[in-house]
Formats: C-alpha cells, sequence, structure tokens
C-alpha cells in the first residue's frame, strides 16, 4: 500500500495502480477518454491530465493514465491549470462533433455527454465548418460513424493488444485522421462487437443495437453468457420482455471486459425460437397441446408404467448442460427418490470451434455453459451409456432435461429414443427431442432462469432471470418439483438459494458455497473463496 | 565585424564528387575516426565532446555530452542520426548531406564506438531521394575502406549503418516518432516522461537520436580537439561552428556558416547581403518557422542559443527566414499555421483539433472575415494547447509562431480585422516595440500583450 496526498487530503491507496483506477477506487473521478482499464494506456485524449508534485514544492502537468502509484505521491486534481485543460480539451473534441445527440446510440452512456456536462463551457466560440467525414460499414457487425470519432484509439488497441488481429488503424493524418480498415479486410474477428462497448462516443456503434429504444428506458439485468463454457459475465438490456442488447460485464477471473461475438448476439437466436406455449401430449400418435394437470397425469402414469415393468432402473434421467446446478441437481433427486436409482446421463450438442485470443480471452468449444455443473450434480455416465441402455433394453423409460435450442438429434439417437416406451421431454420449442416425446413440458430458456452454472474453469456463477418464462411455460425446477409430488416425493423449496445449499451439503467441491459467496463474481469449486483464479 | 568560417562548409578539392571517399580522405577525412578507435578510450571520448560543451544542432540546443551521459547502461544501443529535415525555412542539413556526406557517417562512426553502439541508422527525409542513393553509395565506399563493417581498423570494433528512408511526415523527425518511424509503426510521437530514447528507444534499447549536424561536429570535436573547438563562439552560450541557412527577402540566400557570436544583423546585412530592393526589415524568425518572429529592434542579438533565447525566442535550426516591409504577417502566418495544421499527426486531442482551427480563423482573418473577438480566441486556443499535447509540435510550430507573430504584430492584424480585407500597413505602424510586450519565461513563444498598451493598440 502507498499513501498519496490529493488535493492536501491523504488517501492510502494499492502501490502500483494506475491514478485513474486508484482514484476511482477512492471515488473520486478522473474524466478520460482514452484510457480503458482492460488496454494498455496511451495517453492521447489529454484529458485526464492532472498536476502532480515532481519536484519539491514545483507541480508539473502528467496524464493520469500513465501514472503508477508509489508512496508519497503528490497530486492536484482541482487546480486551475487541471480545470482549464478539461474545458480546453471538451471545447476541441466538441468542435467538429456533430452534436447529433437525439439520434446517436451513445447518448445517455456517453463520456462526451456526461463530460460536456461537468467541464464543457456551455456555449461554442467555433464559427468554421466541421468536418463531415463519411460514414463507414467497418465489418459484419460495426458501423463506423466517422463524425463522432474522438480517435482515442481504443478500437485499434483492442484489435493489436486484445484480439491480436489489427484490422483497424488510423489513416491519413492530423484533423483528417480517420479509423479505417485495410481495403478488402473487414473487422471480421470473433470478439469484433467489443470495439462498440468500448468506444466512449457514439462512433463505433453494433447494427444489431442501432435506432433500438433509447438506452435509458432499459432494465439492467446481471447474469451469464449461455454461449459456451466460459460463462462470460454480462449484463442484459432489457424492455417489455425483450432483450435488446447483451454487454460483458467485467470479471477479472473469467471474461476481463470482453466477451465473443456468437455469445453477444446470441439472445435473438433463444428469443425468436418458436416457444412453446403449453405442454404437449402424445394422442394417436400426434403431439397435441394440453393443460399442466393433463400433461402431469400422462407424464406420472407414463413412468409409473415403465418403473412397474421388468428390470431395475427401467427409467433413465438425463440433465442438460443448459439447466443449471440447482434443475440438475433436483433432476438427480428426482431421479433417485422417485424413479429407484435410474442411470444418467447428460445431453450436450456437439463441440464448437475453440478459439483464443491473444489476450488469452478463451472461447470454449463446449457451446453450453454448464457441462461442468451438470456432470457434477449428476455425476452423469456418458450420452453413448444412455444410448447403449437402451439398445440393450435395461433403458425403456427416459425423462430428459432438454432446453437447448442449438440441438439437434443424429439419426442413431433418433433411433434410440424411438425405441423407448415412455419419453418426458422438458424443452424450450419443438425441437427433434420433443418430437419423440411423450409429453413435453414447456420450460425457460437460459435468460429466464434463476440459479448457478459452473463454468470449464469450475467457478460456480449467478444467473438471473430477464423475464419469466412465457405464461404457459414454467421454470424447469418448479415442473421437476411438480412431478416429484405427484409421485410422493417432496423436494423442497425450489428456490435456487436454498437448494444450492442442499448441494452444498451434497456435492463433492460445493461444500461452503453460498449465494451470498458467489456473489457477482463467482465463487470458484473445491473451497477457493471469490476472485481467487486467475484467467480471463 | 564577425569573420565567416570554413570549418564545416571547408571546400573539397575542385571538381570532385561530394560523395568521393577518395578526394574526401585526400583533404585528412576519417583522419578523426583514426584518431578516435586507435588512440582514444570510449571514455576519453566522452569527456572531450562534454568538454568541447556542443549543444544539439537538432533545434532545441540541448547538450549533445548530457545526452550521451543519459544514455542507459543497457546493451545493444542503437544510433539515429535525424535526418529527417522539415523545418519550414531549414535547409543545413541538406547542405551537409549533400555536400559532406563522410564527414557525417565519420561523425556517426565516433559516435557509435564512445557508447559501445554497433547498429546505427541514418534516417533521411523521404523526400531527399538523391541524397539517399549518395548516403548509401557513401556507407558502401566507407565499408570497402574498413571504417564500416567487422573489426574497424583492426582495432575490433564492430559497425553497421543503415540509411532509411523519411515516412513524409514532418513528425517523422520528432525523435521518438523517428524511432516509431524506423520501427515500421506510424510515427506518433511517444509519451515521455516517464521513458526518453536514452533509456527505452529503439526496439525498447537506449537509443541516441542525434541530428546529422551534430553528428559532423563530433568528427570536427575530435579532428581539432574540444580545447580548440570551444574557442569558436563563446564557452558560455554556444560553442563551435554552427550553419546558418538564410532564406526569404535577403538578396543572397545561402548556407553561412559562423560562429554563435555573429549577430542577426550581420548575418542579414554583411553574409547575406541585405534585404532585397533595400527594402527595410519587417520581421525575421531566426531558427525555422518554429523560432518566435524577431522584429527590427531585435536583431543586434548574437545568434547563441542562449542569447536569443533571453529574447523569448530560440535558437532552433538555424533557418533563418528574412521578410521585408512589404509582407503581410498575416499571410505569413497563416503559411506558417497551414504548414503545422497539415503535419500535425493527430494523435493528441489539443493539436489535432486546436492547431486546424487556428488555421480557420487566420485564413477567415486574411480573407476579411475577422471578427473582433477573433484575435483574442486565438490567444486563448493557444493558451489550451500550449503544454497539454504528447510532444513539443503542438507548440513549436503549432503555437509559438501564432502566439508571437499575433502579439508582435498586433496591431497589423487589427488593421485586417477592422477593415475587412488583407491590409499591409506601412512598418512603423504594424508591430509593436519591445517595451509593448513581454515573453514570459522560461518557455520560448510564451509572449503576452501589456495590457494598457495593447488597449491602446487595439
Amino acid at each position: 500500500m502507498a499513501t498519496i496526498t490529493i488535493d492536501e487530503q491523504q488517501y492510502t491507496v494499492e502501490e502500483g495502480r494506475n491514478l485513474i483506477d486508484a482514484a476511482a477506487d477512492l471515488g473520486i473521478d478522473i474524466p478520460h477518454f482514452c484510457y480503458h482499464p482492460g488496454l494498455a494506456p496511451d495517453g492521447n485524449c489529454r484529458m485526464c491530465l492532472t498536476e502532480m508534485e515532481i519536484r519539491p514544492g514545483q507541480f508539473g502537468i502528467v496524464t493520469s493514465c500513465t501514472i503508477r502509484i508509489k508512496d508519497g505521491m503528490n497530486f492536484r486534481f482541482n487546480s486551475p491549470a487541471v480545470l482549464d485543460n478539461r474545458k480546453g480539451i471538451m471545447e476541441f473534441l466538441l468542435i467538429n462533433h456533430p452534436l447529433d445527440c437525439p439520434w446517436c446510440d451513445q447518448a445517455g452512456e456517453c463520456k462526451l455527454q456526461d463530460h460536456s456536462f461537468d467541464h464543457g463551457r456551455g456555449h461554442s466560440r467555433f464559427v468554421e465548418t466541421k468536418r463531415v467525414p463519411p460514414k463507414k460499414d467497418l465489418g459484419p457487425h460495426i458501423t463506423l460513424y466517422t463524425t463522432r470519432c474522438i480517435l482515442c484509439q481504443r478500437c485499434t488497441r483492442f484489435c493489436d493488444e486484445i484480439t491480436g488481429t489489427s484490422e483497424l488503424g488510423v489513416v491519413q493524418m492530423g484533423s483528417k485522421s480517420e479509423i479505417a480498415t485495410f481495403e478488402g479486410v473487414p473487422l471480421d474477428n470473433r470478439m469484433s462487437a467489443n470495439v462498440a462497448d468500448i468506444c466512449p462516443v457514439g462512433a463505433l456503434v453494433t447494427k444489431d443495437f442501432l435506432y433500438k429504444p433509447r438506452i435509458w428506458h432499459y432494465d439492467k439485468v446481471d447474469t451469464l453468457c449461455p454461449g459456451c463454457a466460459t460463462g462470460c459475465n454480462t449484463t442484459l438490456e432489457v424492455l417489455h420482455q425483450k432483450i435488446y442488447r447483451t454487454k460483458p460485464r467485467h470479471n477479472e477471473a473469467v471474461n476481463g471486459y470482453w466477451m465473443c461475438d456468437e455469445g453477444r448476439f446470441c439472445y435473438h437466436g433463444w428469443q425468436d425460437a418458436d416457444r412453446l406455449q403449453a405442454p404437449l401430449k402424445r394422442v394417436d400418435g400426434e403431439l397435441r397441446q394440453v393443460t399442466w394437470p393433463d400433461a402431469m397425469d400422462a407424464a406420472v402414469s407414463g413412468i409409473q408404467a415403465v418403473l412397474a415393468g421388468e428390470g431395475d432402473s427401467a427409467m433413465g434421467v438425463v440433465g442438460s448442460s443448459m439447466a443449471t446446478n440447482e434443475e440438475n441437481y433436483l433432476l438427480r433427486r428426482l431421479g433417485a427418490e422417485a424413479f429407484g436409482s435410474p442411470r444418467t446421463g447428460l445431453d450436450r450438442k456437439p463441440d464448437g470451434e475453440a478459439w483464443t485470443s491473444k489476450s488469452g480471452f478463451h472461447i470454449d468449444a463446449d457451446k453450453t455453459p454448464n457441462t461442468r455443473g451438470a456432470r457434477d450434480m449428476l455425476g452423469a455416465g456418458s450420452p453413448e451409456d444412455i444410448l447403449r441402455g437402451i439398445g440393450d433394453g435395461t433403458i425403456r423409460g427416459l425423462y430428459v432435461l432438454g432446453g437447448d435450442i442449438g440441438r439437434t438429434l443424429s439419426s442413431e439417437e433418433t433411433d434410440a429414443f424411438s425405441k423407448l416406451e415412455f419419453l418426458v421431454v422438458h424443452d424450450v420449442h419443438r425441437s427433434d427431442l420433443a418430437e419423440l416425446a411423450d409429453v413435453v413440458f414447456p420450460g425457460a430458456i437460459p435468460f429466464e432462469k434463476n440459479g448457478t452454472m459452473t463454468n470449464a474453469q469450475g467457478r460456480v456463477q449467478r444467473l438471473s432471470p430477464a423475464f419469466p418464462p412465457p405464461s404457459g411455460a414454467r421454470e424447469d425446477g418448479a415442473i421437476l418439483r411438480y412431478v416429484g409430488q405427484r409421485m410422493g416425493v417432496d423436494l423442497g423449496g425450489t428456490d435456487p438459494a436454498g437448494v444450492l445449499e442442499e448441494i452444498a451439503g451434497n456435492v463433492d467441491g460445493y461444500a461452503g458455497l453460498t449465494y451470498d459467496l458467489i456473489g457477482d463474481q463467482g465463487a470458484m469449486t473445491g473451497g477457493e473463496g471469490p476472485s481467487e483464479a486467475a484467467g480471463g | 565585424m564577425a569573420a565567416p568560417l570554413e570549418i564545416l562548409t571547408a571546400p573539397l578539392p575542385a571538381e570532385t564528387d561530394p560523395g568521393d571517399i577518395d578526394a574526401y580522405m585526400a583533404g585528412g577525412g576519417y583522419g578523426a575516426v583514426r584518431k578516435a578507435l586507435k588512440s582514444m578510450s570510449q571514455t576519453e571520448l566522452i569527456e572531450e565532446i562534454n568538454a568541447s560543451g556542443i549543444k544539439g544542432r537538432g533545434g532545441a540546443g540541448f547538450s549533445t555530452g548530457m545526452k550521451w551521459n543519459l544514455c542507459a547502461d543497457r546493451f545493444p544501443r542503437y544510433l539515429c542520426a535525424n535526418a529527417d529535415e522539415s523545418e519550414p525555412g531549414s535547409f543545413k542539413d541538406r547542405h551537409l548531406l549533400e555536400a559532406k556526406p563522410h564527414q557525417i557517417i565519420e561523425g556517426m562512426i565516433i559516435t557509435s564506438y564512445a557508447l559501445g553502439i554497433n547498429l546505427g541508422y541514418i534516417y533521411i527525409r523521404g523526400e531527399f531521394f538523391q541524397i539517399i542513393d549518395q548516403m548509401e553509395a557513401a556507407l558502401e565506399d566507407a565499408r570497402k575502406h574498413g571504417f564500416l563493417g567487422a573489426d574497424i581498423l583492426g582495432t575490433g570494433y564492430d559497425l553497421e549503418l543503415y540509411v532509411h528512408p523519411g515516412a513524409g511526415a514532418y513528425i517523422c523527425g520528432e525523435e521518438t516518432g523517428l524511432i516509431e518511424s524506423l520501427e515500421g509503426n506510424r510515427p506518433y510521437p511517444r509519451l515521455k516522461p516517464p521513458f526518453f530514447p536514452a533509456a527505452i528507444g529503439l526496439w525498447g534499447q537506449p537509443t541516441i537520436v542525434n541530428n546529422v549536424e551534430t553528428m559532423a561536429q563530433i568528427a570536427t570535436i575530435v579532428d581539432m580537439g574540444a580545447e580548440a573547438y570551444k574557442q569558436i563562439g563563446s564557452e558560455d552560450d554556444t560553442t563551435g561552428p554552427r550553419l546558418f541557412g538564410l532564406c526569404g527577402h535577403v538578396k543572397k540566400p545561402g548556407i553561412y556558416e559562423y560562429d554563435s557570436d555573429v549577430t542577426l544583423r550581420e548575418l542579414i546585412y554583411d553574409a547575406a547581403g541585405g534585404i532585397r530592393d533595400d527594402n527595410r526589415l519587417k520581421g525575421v524568425i531566426p531558427g525555422g518557422i518554429s523560432a518566435p518572429i524577431l522584429t527590427p529592434e531585435e536583431i543586434d542579438t548574437p545568434m547563441g542559443f542562449g542569447a536569443l533565447g533571453k529574447l523569448g525566442s530560440m535558437g532552433g535550426t538555424g533557418g533563418i527566414i528574412v521578410m521585408d516591409e512589404t509582407t503581410s504577417m498575416v499571410d505569413a502566418l497563416l503559411n506558417a499555421s497551414s504548414f503545422a495544421a497539415h503535419e500535425s499527426c493527430g494523435q493528441c486531442t489539443p493539436c489535432r483539433e486546436g492547431v486546424p482551427w487556428m488555421n480557420d480563423i487566420l485564413r477567415r482573418i486574411r480573407n476579411g472575415q475577422g471578427r473582433d473577438e477573433d484575435l483574442d480566441l486565438l490567444l486563448d486556443i493557444c493558451k489550451q494547447i500550449h503544454g497539454h499535447t504528447v510532444c513539443v509540435f503542438g507548440q513549436a510550430p503549432g503555437v509559438w509562431p501564432v502566439r508571437t507573430i499575433l502579439v508582435k504584430y498586433w496591431p497589423e492584424f487589427r488593421a485586417c480585422i477592422e477593415r475587412k480585407e488583407l491590409v499591409v500597413p506601412p512598418l512603423e505602424e504594424s508591430y509593436l516595440r519591445p517595451d509593448q510586450y513581454e515573453h514570459i519565461p522560461p518557455v520560448p513563444g510564451n509572449f503576452r500583450l501589456k495590457t494598457e498598451e495593447a488597449d491602446a493598440a487595439g
């Protein structure tokens, strides 16, 4: 730790920390544009200039973003020289700015607006003609409103330092400088949309979010990305039960400040899916919409018929790597207590393409978010084991937590599942699997779930629902509890915090974990506290 | 009256090619390299340079010996000879490169030897393509004669020097911009502090960036000895010979070599033969466009870095731009400002936005659309840029010409605004006298009007 002086007040801060970050820790905002904690400092915007004691009694102007805290440093954040500079920089940045806030995507979360409010002049002394460089299409996800750009170069540095793909650069010089791509080489990498997040102004925008409702209307929901086993922390922006935007949420141990484009835009697939609005029951060989009690009756009598037949555990249960730890745990209990210790499996779609960026950001090959957690909960066998069981007739009925819109069945799987005497499926749309089922319970998509998931590195993290499931659908935990009840098994409350407590008492590696301990940054399985794992 | 010198400008034998190494050697060339490498230790060499009192000839007048002493104790170290001469009004490096390529190479070899450098670059402005070819040939000749390569003159010392053509911008001559350019990047100057090139430079290693004239002077110092060298000029200001390039409204523009005690008046009226058409002097920029302008009352100053600094100007590159009474200072400043607006690299906000803004305002004034508040606005913009930029470009060619020409020629700018057209008032009415404005040290170019006189004038 180091003791520093800011405007004649003493503070204790972490030695070696960047001055802007150290001040932020103290609740002091040093205005800046080009500095981003996830990137190396560049010192080009000059907004963060403060005064530092260079020799005893003598203060000099320095860039806060390049200062690393040392014991005894003495700063002035509010001297006339510092305040005058901020006013000057704001004026310079605004003279050629179009001031098109009413239709700019960034309005409401714009550093130019915020700092202009705090440090600007309120009127313009600029009577010359503004520069009007044309708008540019930079790549599949990103458009550059060149007029709004303040050339802080966060985006070019992101492509150099984080992705290592360097698609963006500056062309021309001086006041004609513009962010640009090389001809024929668009901004098209697996993390490209992060540049819109870090753009401090409305210059870089995602085509996905362009001209959507104004940002101040959204509810923000902190949750996890369901796109892969990395488990990026995200914030959803939600309005009228619809997601409009996903942004990465900082978690140094997992995703840093970033997320990949697949994950960012995957909400469309879920949201646009043709959701099941009511349970389905097979009647005369066809799936028909029925009421919940009707579906329950069918499910319970079907399961009981299988259990009443020959064999010790003719029912199998298959968990889902799309479901939470709590849901998978409740499925295990349902199986153990109502189905007579059935064989368990875990359903997972085939791997996608893994990728690790220059900075170490990892996109997992496993395109489901909770394989590790589901395995931990179920102690699950392999999918092949379940298929073999169906093949040799030892598994005649199956209860499957589905719910992955990306899941399709292979012909072997279709053949196997067709042989089952009875198949119950939780799903969110009429998937291949649902089409084979005798009863389908409409469940929740990950954005509607409350609970925890365990990412590939073993970090348990919390999901929060952006909105409830459609009126005819239910949370999967509630469905499981209902089935249990009908079969004479009390699965307890479905409140995930309570289920987690039970998990902590029963599942290896989860001892000691509580909702509070997991918090918004997660906690490692195996007894470590929150935020201690390296990575990101 | 000061006498012209012939040290750096010593002529080669008649009708020889300046690149001809044999002619250069016949006149004693490469003697300094032999002397340094064969009879002097590295420490002795550095002491010799320190003792000579030489100030770097790139423009800032920073002590070369001190720069060398700041070189971090890490190896490899690199040398960059800066031949990216782009300062408007300056052409002394070009002259040296054309006339004495081997003397520059000699200085580079000695410098490299003194600092334990085995690899050096000479970064030559891209537009000087003939010079680039000539320098390549000169390096090849030096290599053939055993002054470059492995085991130079049998001393066991190795050195390679390479030519790198400039990337076409003024900022490539800023020392860290030059380093970035050499590394293959846009020449965005680096932040300094915390690190200067002598600590972390090219490829992250300690790097000495010296002007090519400084390199040539190093050869001269070793050749004549520090003791003799510092007799030239004055020890308490600037030692050694200086190349002055006179241009503008003089009868005989060209390169003149004097010691730094020569006065500006002597250079203009004696060396360069006086002003064209025997007009009266209106103003003179003493060292490239960045050097704050001097009015007719101020030209009896010696040309040392210290003496010019006392006037709020600077020695700069020694490129002297002389303007006679027919010159419109509004036009002259617009020209300087257009250069700065065009050459601003665009990295940092104040320079990228502020310098072109000033250019727009000046163009408006020149076109007869100036507003009463424009002059104060210009000075305010200067204040907002000054000291707030990554490198000194924003203030040197960006702010200083505006601040000094505008302040000193305030009545002429006022006249332009009041009459809504470009006017060149009679000489007496066009500028303020030295008691009407003041320089605020220590920064050059930091001028302001003395208020009551400003009110009277305005």
